[in-house]
């Protein structure tokens, strides 16, 4: 993905405590995100329930391992 | 503004619970994700009317705060912002006991809060209601306070606190803690909240279907996605990789030159106080005041009380052991209100990942880097900043290796050394200086690296933090945060710091000794000099050989030699003193770093702080302990052994020395904090220690190649 592409959330290859903890912070499955920028850190803005959204700072072992699905190509 | 459900079904009110007794506060949890706004809450509700500790048996914070309500007060304890009660985390375990009613705050009994506070982020509700569904699920009293309300609807977002109200069936209040908006409802509703009839879906999909269906049904307007260019680039510069370094470097020399330049103001008024300083307060002060005051704490003391040993107690061991903990308080105050009013920027959460990249290799995370930049001033603040490190490991790790980095009370030893090492040549005692600083950081680095790979081996957590939003910092928040260290600094440390302050008092004024024969001599002599019995010349050149052929008149010969004998006595003094005698007991412990007794008594009276080493040294050479003297100091770097040929601070002797005391732990109220912060009494064994163990290897391994 590109800085500015928003997708939605497909998978995550995560050990279960970082998915858990992620996923609490409104990272989960079919979650809308933005791409703000990439490398490391990773940021996302997380738009959970279309009601609400956060940025979150993820490194890029992190990153990597959240599979994302373009949906739309911003910026 | 105030919503309450009306859908209960089964009325359970607070106010009826306030655990069986009438004087009991209504106890109130206050829970919410972090970023919320949550603390600003809690020090609108409870201002200055709260106590911090930690949960009994863990590393969390707990502070407890009172506010009133209609008909009594209310005991808000604020929890640890949490994203999920069911994480595997210290934070959401200590959540999930107190409101279970197994854990309380420190001498609180321990029983379930009454009711239950969920501070929401109005601007992200879908993802805070996971949260509130969780809390609804416990079936305790609920109030749902939504915070940030004014910049939800900045953002266009419109909330409809009825309908919310009704889906949650309990009360909601909107608020906006940052202006003080809404915050004067909580405490009523906190004791008319009643037990909510919904109860969410037990499953995780099914809760997060449940945040997404009560926040579209309570929302109105469009996504709140904020499409944010600014923050967009703000981001970008402030997490570059060169970029971000730069502006974090720069934002860090404006933080250290504030503490710094602005803690010496306080820091000389402090020690002017307890040690006196006629120069700094006799120009203003009525004479009798100056006077008094010009003599210090200490002196206004001997001049309140009978000569004797109480005198002696309270001036030498009660007020020199305040003062010592007291200097402190101002860097600690001035960098925790910097780090309040950073952190509310939304800073600190960007530059904890630009200094992940540097300290990952090491085990660390980036959270650790300002701890240690921090213990660059005094550790002690820099280990209390360990408390945002999320991780147990990570966070022990900083702490044990936070006191390798130079602190200010090292420098006057390195200024000691460096003089007595580079005497005259100021680039290479400079350079000395900077080695110092290095090995310490090198130190501090290899350290971490070791205790990750051994003691606190585990996985490092790879860093995911939610970024706040930009905004200007709360002043009420950094003073109330600067206040509440402050004040945690002076209970915990100043205790402990007192009282092994008093025991190395009493090691080294007592046993209480007659004045050796030389000594009376002197004196006697002194008093036949002023009586005009004998003369100045011959007698100042038998007791002050140094003044000798100087012309001086009889008094002012007489007060060389009185001032001769005191130096004497008190260097006798504090030889046959316990801690005198323990230092030549423990001087072969010492003898492979080439210390001699004299060496071996001041490390053994620095123990408590390392810059006592200087002001020992001077007092055991000279018998004044005045180290900033250029006198004492060319006294002590001449210093001799008891043969009085052999120097005491040989090269090898004064390297040894100087690295010594780059890697030595030798701070008491270091290690009092490291057992605080750390839980348990054994990480501050364990750092001593290794410490120790360090700092006698290298300087015994550089004692042993300098000669």
């Amino acid at each position: 993905m590109r800085a500015g592409q928003v997708g939605v959330v497909c998978e995550t290859c995560l050990d279960p405590r970082d998915a858990a903890m992620l996923r609490a912070m409104g990272l989960r499955p079919r979650a809308q995100v933005r791409v703000c920028r990439l490398g490391q850190p990773c940021i996302i803005e997380v738009v959970s329930g279309g009601r609400g959204c956060c940025r979150i700072g993820l490194a890029w072992d992190l990153a990597s391992r959240v599979m994302i699905g373009v949906a739309v190509t911003g910026g | 503004m105030m919503t309450t459900g009306t859908r209960n079904e089964e009325p359970h009110n607070a106010q009826h619970d306030t655990g069986g007794s009438e004087c009991a506060p209504l106890r109130a949890a206050l829970i919410g994700n972090p970023n919320t706004g949550k603390t600003t809450l809690f020090n609108r509700l409870s201002g200055l009317r709260h106590k911090t500790g930690n949960f009994p048996g863990t590393t969390q914070e707990a502070r407890v705060g009172y506010a009133q309500r209609p008909g009594g007060e209310v005991e808000i304890i604020d929890l640890p912002g949490i994203y999920s009660l069911e994480l595997d985390s210290g934070e959401s375990e200590v959540c999930r006991r107190v409101l279970a009613g197994t854990l309380a705050a420190p001498g609180a009994p321990v029983r379930s809060p009454e009711v239950v506070c969920v501070v929401v982020d109005a601007t992200n509700l879908s993802r805070n209601l996971l949260l509130v569904g969780e809390v609804l699920r416990r079936r305790l009293p609920t109030v749902v306070v939504l915070n940030m309300i004014d910049l939800a609807r900045s953002r266009g977002v419109h909330i409809d606190t009825g309908v919310l109200s009704q889906e949650l069936g309990c009360a909601v209040i909107t608020t906006s803690a940052r202006r003080g908006e809404g915050v004067e409802a909580i405490a009523p509703a906190l004791g008319e909240a009643s037990i909510p009839n919904q109860t969410p879906p037990g499953t995780q999909d099914g809760l997060e279907a449940w945040a997404d269906r009560v926040s579209e049904a309570a929302c109105a307007g469009g996504t709140s996605r904020t499409d944010d260019t600014l923050t967009d680039r703000i981001d970008h510069v402030v997490t570059h990789p060169l970029w971000g370094v730069l502006v974090f470097a720069a934002v860090m020399t404006a933080l250290f030159w504030s503490i710094f330049s602005v803690a010496q103001i306080p820091m000389a008024l402090i020690e002017a106080v307890f040690d006196g300083n006629p120069d700094l307060v006799a120009a203003w002060q009525p004479e009798w005041l100056a006077a008094m005051v010009g003599q210090g704490l200490s002196g206004l003391v001997r001049h309140v009380l009978p000569e004797g040993f109480i005198a002696d107690l309270m001036a030498g061991g009660v007020v020199s052991g305040i003062g010592a903990t007291v200097v402190f308080l101002p860097q600690i105050c001035i960098l925790f209100f910097l780090i309040s009013l950073l952190e509310d920027t939304g800073y600190l959460a960007r530059a904890a990942f630009v200094m992940d990249r540097v300290l990952r290799p090491l085990g660390l995370p980036g959270h650790s880097f300002m701890p240690l930049l921090s213990s660059h001033a005094c550790a002690l603040p820099g280990i209390i900043a360990c408390r945002a490190i999320p991780d147990r490991r990570e966070r022990l790790a900083t702490i044990l290796v936070a006191p390798f980095m130079t602190c200010s009370a090292r420098l006057p030893v390195y200024v000691m050394m460096a003089g007595i090492l580079f005497a005259g040549r100021p680039l290479m005692a400079a350079l000395a200086f900077v080695g110092c600083y290095a090995l310490g950081i090198a130190a501090g680095c290899v350290s971490a690296l070791i205790a990750r790979r051994t003691i606190l081996r585990g996985p490092s957590r790879a860093m995911a933090l939610e970024l706040p939003t930009y905004k200007l910092p709360s002043l009420r928040t950094a003073a109330v945060m600067t206040i509440d260290r402050g004040a945690m600094f002076m209970k915990k440390a100043g205790t402990i710091i007192l009282a092994i302050c008093i025991v190395l008092w009493w090691l080294g004024a007592f046993p209480r000794v007659e004045p050796p024969a030389a000594v009376q001599e002197a004196r006697a002599v002194a008093e036949r000099v002023r009586a005009g019995e004998e003369s100045a010349a011959d007698a100042l050149r038998l007791f002050v050989p140094e003044f000798a052929g100087a012309p001086a008149q009889a008094e002012e010969a007489a007060d060389a030699i009185e001032a001769r004998a005191d130096a004497l006595e008190a260097t006798d003094a504090k030889a046959r003193s316990y801690i005198g005698r323990m230092g030549r007991a423990v001087q072969p412990i010492f003898a492979p770093l080439g210390f001699d007794w004299q060496l071996s008594v001041g490390v053994l009276t620095s123990f408590a702080a390392r810059e006592v080493f200087v002001s020992t040294m001077a007092v055991i050479v000279t018998g004044s302990d005045d180290a900033e003297d250029q006198g004492v100091l060319d006294a002590i770097a001449g210093a001799t052994r008891d043969d009085g040929v052999t120097p005491v601070f040989t090269p090898a002797v004064s390297w040894a020395v100087l690295i010594f005391y780059v890697l030595a732990m030798q701070c008491l109220p270091t290690l009092a904090v490291t057992a605080r912060e750390s839980g348990h009494v054994k990480w501050a064994l364990l750092q001593l220690v290794w410490m120790s163990v360090l700092a006698y290897g290298a300087a015994a391994l550089t004692f042993a190649l300098m000669s």
